[in-house]
């Protein structure tokens, strides 16, 4: 075996970018892979293209109507596909089926055991519900791996750690009385900052609850905060021991992101990168799947995801 | 509605959450602010017409 990680990285990626100066361009996986290959790390990953994903693939997590709805404007090339954040844009449809054909392609090699980890800069796309596309999102590429490993393989017991800076609102609340879904996310206070959701006191509901783990920052928090908080997320993991690890590692949480308002550094992204490829190898016989998710600062994107591949890579030290 | 493609100031106006900002928030809202400026304009400049020839 060449790696155990795969880095899915191509031009149809990266698309997934909309237009008219939009903070979501279509330069940021550009701006990673130049960093990427300055630090060499491009060596040491296997490197793997995406497919698109079908429309049944998608719709196992969302609904049929909203797949339709993002084909046509798709065609139609222009208009709001939420309320103002997320613009249509000609072939929006499938540059966001293939974040998902990725994220796909990337759970299947992992599950027939070709490699143990996976990561996906364009992707982590954690604010789509069900029904809608937000904050940027279209397909909410996370929800289909966890439907995908449910419906496909059998695994019900999947974590979904978050460390973008905004509330993962599109895995919360689908899963927010699910029995299985261990959720751990650490962003800026909703008071603050977009979606304005992710209390403390969110903890799940009815057979999901004290299974999820809601984390809200003060703005301007910085390393030290984060780490004493991450610590929280281990010890929520070890308590309910999950098969599988999804982790969003948005940058948007760096200092000098220009949508929001949190102080850590790349090293942040590195830490939590390393500390759960340690828990999968530990509960998860080492499957964990790193997706990109925001920022919007492209020389905190490049080096806090660099450092999240760097620790795949690293992994199994 | 809360949008997430609203700029951070650096300032604590980032402390309001109600920022209902957009992409076309700002453009939409220097056109606003360049129709009063001008409309406030000729009514002054009309007012001191108007006492220039009573
Ligand atoms: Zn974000």
């Amino acid at each position: 075996m060449k790696s155990e990680v795969l880095l899915y990285v191509d031009e149809a990626l990266g698309r997934y970018g909309f237009p008219d100066g939009h903070p979501w361009g279509t330069d940021r996986q550009n701006a990673f892979w130049r960093e990427a290959t300055n630090q060499k790390l491009d060596k040491s990953a296997a490197l793997s293209g995406s497919r698109a994903a079908s429309a049944g693939e998608i719709a196992r997590f969302h609904g049929e109507e909203h797949v339709q709805r993002v084909h046509q404007l798709s065609d139609l090339g222009h208009g709001s596909i939420d309320y103002g954040d997320t613009p249509a844009f000609p072939g929006v449809y499938e540059a966001s089926a293939h974040v998902v054909g990725a994220a796909l392609d990337g759970l299947a090699r992992i599950m027939a055991g070709e490699v143990l980890r996976t990561f996906q800069p364009i992707g982590g796309l954690h604010h789509a519900s069900r029904d809608n596309a937000a904050g940027f999102c279209v397909f909410n590429d996370c929800g289909v791996v966890i439907d995908t490993l449910r419906s496909q393989y059998g695994i019900r017991r999947v974590a979904y750690v978050d460390i973008d800076v905004h509330h993962g609102d599109g895995l919360y609340y689908p899963y927010e009385s699910d029995a299985d879904l261990v959720y751990a996310d650490i962003h800026e206070d909703g008071r603050f900052l977009y979606p304005g959701t992710g209390a403390e006191t969110e903890r799940g509901k009815g057979a999901g609850a004290g299974l999820k783990l809601n984390i809200p920052m003060k703005p301007g928090a910085g390393n030290a905060e984060f780490m004493a908080e991450w610590e929280r997320v281990e010890a929520h993991l070890r308590a309910h021991k999950p098969e599988f690890i999804v982790f969003q590692a948005g940058a948007d949480s760096i200092a000098g992101d220009p949508l929001a308002h949190l102080q850590y550094t790349p090293e942040t992204h590195a830490h939590a990168a390393r500390r759960l490829c340690v828990l999968a190898n530990e509960m998860c016989q080492g499957r964990i799947m790193g997706f990109g998710g925001g920022g919007y600062n492209r020389t905190n994107l490049a080096l806090g995801w660099c450092g999240v591949l760097d620790a795949f890579i690293r992994g199994s030290e | 509605m809360l949008l997430k493609s609203t700029a951070a100031t650096e300032d604590t106006e980032a402390t309001e959450k109600n920022k209902t900002g957009s992409l076309g928030f700002w453009k939409v809202t220097s056109f606003v602010v360049m129709y009063l400026t001008l409309l406030f304009s000729v009514f002054s400049v009309t007012s001191v017409a108007k006492k220039v020839l009573t």
